[in-house]
């Protein structure tokens, strides 16, 4: 009998233990050292986390009717490591979703386990698709900007990304507001990357934006449009400008620019069109300025309403010229006069009498230099003289060159006048409306006081002239007593020198004596040059319909301005 | 040196009472009329305590059934209340699109252009008596 072999058994033994022991080793690496980075691996191979978006809030006009609404739709993703025939599908998907049957055939033979077909695709499209069970196509629910009125405001409104961001105006404006919070679901998938049913679903829900109220009336809103475009058309200018606005609350009635965009398809247009040129561009105002200058020289009562004064049609001012639109002999002419024929040595004159201090002072106190704060992404402050003026920086500010505003500015120099001196802050949103469909009104918009109320009442006397017997008698509307001015402003080319390009406007307010509704209108590059053919026409259009729209009643007229006479 | 007197037990007092003696018989448990075996097979095979045993338990299971088909019920109805808030909350939504859409302006005016139809005429003032306008 031989012995067993005692070494050869203890070394297998050893070897096996070794061998155990390693595998424990391994074990306790796995489970213990790396057990955290593991189990974190894991999760992220199979839970997935999505932003459930929220719901924009609504933007509506200021009677409740939606100009920018969330509507439901789908992404549509495909999944290329399921599809089957890439060359059949791709001949399905693409008539469906509009695309190029190339592009789609890429798309479902592209690596990867997730690629894009289509961002907020319709509803009734995705569901279309979603019937012929296509293989590898998914669909996730999301919302896109929808403007049911599409170009009606679009310039206000601004526009949303497909991320759902707002990109531009009071969309962007609003953005903390409109937004809301998204919510997240978190979901079980396979190896191929198809949710499991049944697996693991945790649903965070979204938290939808809050409506926002604005100053703006849809239908007046689309009629200034209407009647902007055909002013354009018929003047053949570039664009033009329109602001109708109530100057008792400094709400915005309707604001527009030419040419305009549709913001459900803002990629279409180009960038020009989508500026809200009423709030952001600056423009020289011409002789609509002239008011100003006549408020600062009655405050500082450095001319009398009886005084007269000697007009020629040029005036010499350190080595410059100025002259007035047409030759004239000399004139006499009280500030009345000087208004309604709308002089621009007149206004010179007085721009003398009340002194720089005075005048840059008023130029500052109804808003020059400084945007009003209506609320808008991007709002122009203007361009105001900066140091010490000489003579003829004195001189041509006073007839409104040398200096710029925003249509919206020079709409509330009228506002200020046709509510009795006081300044407004004109305003865009109402308020915003919470979920119980209540207003919560914006706190109420500042105001100080510009003028004293007997200033202003003459130069309201002095623009109901201008509409009567002067250069304004084109915005005349049968029954109403309508105050306003004519400006007539060059433009400035690229190199910084005045050009033979005009810019025409007329701004005004109605009834004289009790103003309801101001409306300034500004045309850029009319043929017909003259502010009192080009824009107070468009003016008269649009001051009509506003009568209808908002009911206003004839009031009593005005008296005319003291020792107003024509130019002699 | 003094030393302590040893302690005297205290005799007991002649109070009537006897003694009692240090090994006292066990005393006998008190009387319980034990049951008779064919008492204790009654009992435990009477009928009515196994009939109202089984109402009660029977209550009491018909009783849970019950309240869990209604909990079930409710739920159901729940839920469908909960579908049918949901769809008739897309549909709103949808109607309202639908109508803001048809409602919009340019599509209005189109409508009516496309008709023949004109823009209407400016607001008439009628003066009374020659005065002012009214």
């Amino acid at each position: 009998m031989t012995s067993p072999p005692v070494g050869r058994l203890v070394a297998v033994l050893g070897a096996m233990m070794l061998a155990i022991a390693g595998v424990v080793v391994r074990l306790g690496v796995l489970q213990v050292q790396e057990s955290g980075d593991l189990f974190a691996m894991g999760v992220e191979q199979r839970i997935r986390t999505y932003d459930v978006p929220a719901a924009r809030g609504t933007i509506l006009d200021r009677n409740g009717i939606p100009l920018a609404m969330a509507r439901e739709a789908r992404d549509v993703f495909v999944n290329p490591q399921l599809v089957t025939d890439p060359i059949s599908q791709a001949a399905r998907i693409a008539p469906l979703l509009e695309l190029d049957p190339a592009w789609v055939r890429a798309a479902l033979r592209a690596d990867g386990t997730f690629v894009y077909l289509g961002r907020q695709v319709e509803t009734d499209v995705a569901d279309r698709l979603a019937s012929l069970g296509l293989p590898g196509v998914g669909f996730r629910p999301t919302v896109e900007r929808y403007y049911p009125s599409g170009a009606v405001a679009s310039q206000v409104l601004g526009f949303v990304g497909t991320d759902g961001t707002g990109l531009g105006g009071l969309e962007a404006y609003h953005e903390d507001v409109l937004a809301g919070t998204p919510g997240r679901r978190t979901v079980e998938v396979s190896a191929q990357g198809q949710e499991i049913v049944g697996g693991l679903e945790i649903v965070e829900p979204s938290a939808p934006g809050t409506d926002l109220m604005l100053t703006l009336d849809r239908e007046m809103q689309y009629m200034a449009q209407q009647y902007l475009r055909e002013a354009v058309k018929e003047n053949r200018a570039e664009g033009g400008t329109i602001v109708v606005m109530d100057p008792n609350t400094g709400d915005v009635l309707a604001m527009a620019s030419f040419p305009t965009f549709d913001p459900n398809r803002f990629l279409e247009f180009p960038a020009e069109h989508r500026t809200n040129r009423a709030v952001t561009d600056a423009w020289e105002p011409g002789s609509v300025n002239k008011i100003v200058t006549a408020a600062a020289a009655l405050e500082t009562r450095s001319v009398s309403l009886s005084e007269r004064f000697v007009v020629p049609a040029t005036r010499v001012v350190g080595n410059y010229v100025i002259h007035d639109s047409h030759w004239h002999p000399p004139a006499s002419m009280t500030i009345g006069d000087i208004i309604s024929q709308s002089s621009n040595v007149g206004a010179s004159l007085l721009a003398d009498r009340a002194g720089n201090a005075a005048l840059s002072q008023y130029f500052e106190r109804f808003g020059f230099g400084e945007p009003t704060g209506v609320g808008f992404p991007g709002e122009g402050a203007g361009i105001m003289p900066s140091g010490h003026w000489e003579d003829i920086t004195r001189a041509t500010v006073s007839f409104g060159a040398g200096v710029a505003v925003t249509p919206l500015q020079m709409a509330s120099v009228y506002a200020t006048i046709a509510r009795g001196g006081s300044w407004v802050q004109p305003r865009l949103v109402r308020g915003t409306v919470g979920a119980d469909a209540t207003l919560l009104e914006s706190v109420s918009a500042p105001s100080h006081r510009v003028i004293r109320r007997e200033t202003a009442d003459l130069l309201t006397q002095m623009l109901a002239a201008v509409v009567e017997d002067g250069t304004g008698s084109a915005a005349q509307i049968e029954g109403y007593q309508v105050a306003g001015k004519t400006g007539t402003a060059k433009k400035i080319d690229a190199r910084g020198r005045y050009s033979n390009r005009y810019v025409a406007s007329f701004i005004g307010f109605l009834p004289a004596s009790a103003p309801r509704v101001v409306v300034a209108v500004v045309i850029d590059e009319p043929k017909t040059v003259y502010g009192g053919v080009a824009a107070a026409p468009l003016f008269s259009d649009m001051a009509r319909y506003a009568i209808q729209r908002l009911g206003i009643e004839p009031a009593p007229s005005v008296p005319a301005p003291p020792h107003v006479q024509a130019a002699a | 040196m003094s030393v302590a007197a040893p302690k005297l037990r205290p005799e007991p007092r002649h109070t009537g009472e006897r003694a009692r003696p240090a090994h006292r018989p066990a005393a006998r448990p008190p009387h319980v009329p034990r049951s008779t075996p064919s008492q204790r097979a009654r009992r435990r095979s009477s009928p009515a305590f196994w009939v109202l045993t089984a109402i009660v338990v029977t209550v009491l299971i018909a009783g849970i059934v019950s309240i869990s088909a209604l909990l079930v019920r409710a739920s159901f109805r729940v839920e469908t209340i909960r579908e049918t808030l949901s769809a008739l909350q897309a549909e709103h939504a949808e109607l309202t699109i639908e109508a803001v859409t048809l409602s919009a302006p340019s599509r209005i005016a189109d409508w009516a252009r496309n008709r023949g139809m004109v823009r209407a005429g400016d607001v008439q003032v009628l003066r009374v008596g020659g005065g002012a306008p009214a």
